[in-house]
């Protein structure tokens, strides 16, 4: 057996060499506190700044006060949300999808318990947003408007149209947060050409460690803050800022721009040898999704008639790594509710595995697969009691 | 690697002349033809006016952004 081979980079990501050695000094030596009034605490803050403006480039924005670090994307979400909503006041009208993140339909649920009208846009049969019934909810909408989208889906990676969504808001008169947890550090994300008024990112799904998130606020949207008691982040986010971390996310933000166009093209190239090699050999092997418009390094490919729960494990023993589904959803036999949103066939549902490629993907892993997985099917074929013959 | 100056398709990374090159052989006259082909304006969209600025210019009709 070989080493592990990595094909879950949407779950998360091994931390960047670059990263890492960027964040150790503020473990070892400049550990002080930003807030403190001496030289060594405060001295900190300077690295803090660059950080921000690091990000803020990767996100297209020249204003770095823009961004508030968090300590996760799920925590950005819910700030977003949360925030913007007890900002706004009242019950806003809250408009989602019905593919999001559980961080982004947690707080959805939160507001419609507190008596916010929810409406959660269906999308179709390949994962495309239902714009009619999006324009139905924005007919009917007459107060005020508070609207979550995903960049991109997390399992299947389809991305939504989010220019075009976010002129339909800001047209009704919205605030339009996206969450971008999965495009940042995949897709070029400008928020110049695409004005989104909030948007999440998540530092560990592009080779930062876990434990650290950050959420862009367009200046001049109102926001509440969800954590209270401390200046920090211009007292939108109260806690003594998790400095080392900060400073991984930036240089991380740092590679992603740098990298972005040959890590993409490569990743596209890998995730469209994988999918091909695979639906040319693995029987009932059906792709989620539409090839044009997901992520590069996405393909979600459903096994007819087999429990993706037996593939995974099955994968797991010879060291390759795959979801089959939202990570925190493994272990549940719950079919996705991405794919049941799509009305994937029943058939279809269970068996989805998702392969998520990555920087350090190589081209033997890919073999690997492809040269394994053909055999982990028919094997899984025989088992399946949904196959009778 | 730096961005090349005519990149349109910021999501895929498909540039003006690749776009250009694409109507023009395949005789394509909509925005979905093209994302078929090359998946530029299959993202974000917000390339989508400028995909329908190169198939207008070519084929001298009128494109709809977000028609297709």
């Amino acid at each position: 057996m070989q080493n592990m081979v990595y094909l879950d980079n949407n779950a998360t990501t091994a931390v960047a060499p670059e990263v890492l050695e960027a964040m150790l000094p503020f473990f070892e030596t400049q550990w002080g506190n930003p807030s403190s009034l001496h030289t060594f605490g405060s001295g900190t803050k300077r690295h803090i700044d660059e950080a921000r403006e690091k990000v803020a480039a990767l996100l297209g924005t020249a204003d770095p006060s823009e961004i508030i670090f968090t300590s996760c994307g799920s925590e950005s979400n819910n700030m977003a949300l949360l925030g913007a909503a007890s900002a706004i006041g009242g019950t806003p009208h809250v408009l989602t999808s019905q593919v999001e993140h559980s961080a982004v339909l947690g707080p959805c649920n939160k507001l419609e318990k507190d008596g916010c009208r929810v409406d959660r846009v269906p999308v179709d049969g390949v994962g495309y947003l239902d714009l009619n019934v999006l324009s139905e909810a924005l007919t009917e909408s007459n107060g005020p408007l508070l609207a979550s989208f995903m960049w991109a889906n997390n399992e299947t990676g389809m991305i939504f149209p989010i220019a075009e969504l976010a002129e339909k808001i800001h047209e009704a008169g919205g605030v339009l947060h996206t969450d971008a947890v999965q495009a940042t550090g995949k897709l070029s994300i400008n928020v110049q050409d695409v004005p989104v008024d909030m948007l999440s990112i998540s530092g560990h799904k592009l080779h930062a460690p876990k434990g650290v998130g950050a959420l862009y606020v367009r200046r001049g949207t109102r926001l509440d803050p969800l954590m209270l008691g401390g200046h920090q982040e211009r007292a939108r986010r109260a806690g003594t800022e998790n400095v080392p971390y900060i400073v991984g996310l930036g240089k991380a933000c740092e590679l992603a721009l740098e990298r972005l166009e040959a890590d993409t093209c490569r990743e596209a190239q890998q995730r469209d040898r994988l999918e091909s090699g695979i639906l040319a050999t693995c029987k009932g092997a059906v792709v989620n999704g539409v090839p044009a418009c997901r992520l590069p390094n996405t393909t979600n490919i459903s096994f007819e008639h087999l429990e993706g729960e037996g593939t995974l494990l099955m994968l797991d023993d010879i060291g390759v790594c795959v979801s089959t589904g939202a990570a925190c959803e493994s272990g549940s036999i719950e079919a996705s509710h991405v794919l049941k949103a799509m009305n994937v066939p029943r058939s279809q549902m269970q068996g989805a595995i998702r392969f998520s490629v990555g920087r350090y993907t190589t081209e033997a892993d890919i073999d690997y697969v492809l040269e394994q997985l053909p055999s982990i099917i028919e094997r899984q074929r025989v088992l399946s009691p949904h196959l009778s013959d | 690697m730096p961005v090349p100056l005519d990149l349109v398709c910021r999501c895929f990374f498909v540039t003006e002349s690749e776009i250009t090159e694409l109507v023009t052989e395949k005789n394509f006259t909509s925005i979905g033809e093209v994302t078929e082909a090359c998946s530029a304006g299959g993202g974000c969209g917000s390339c989508r006016p400028d995909i329908a600025q190169i198939i207008s210019t070519i084929t001298g009709k009128e494109v709809d952004p977000f028609s297709d």
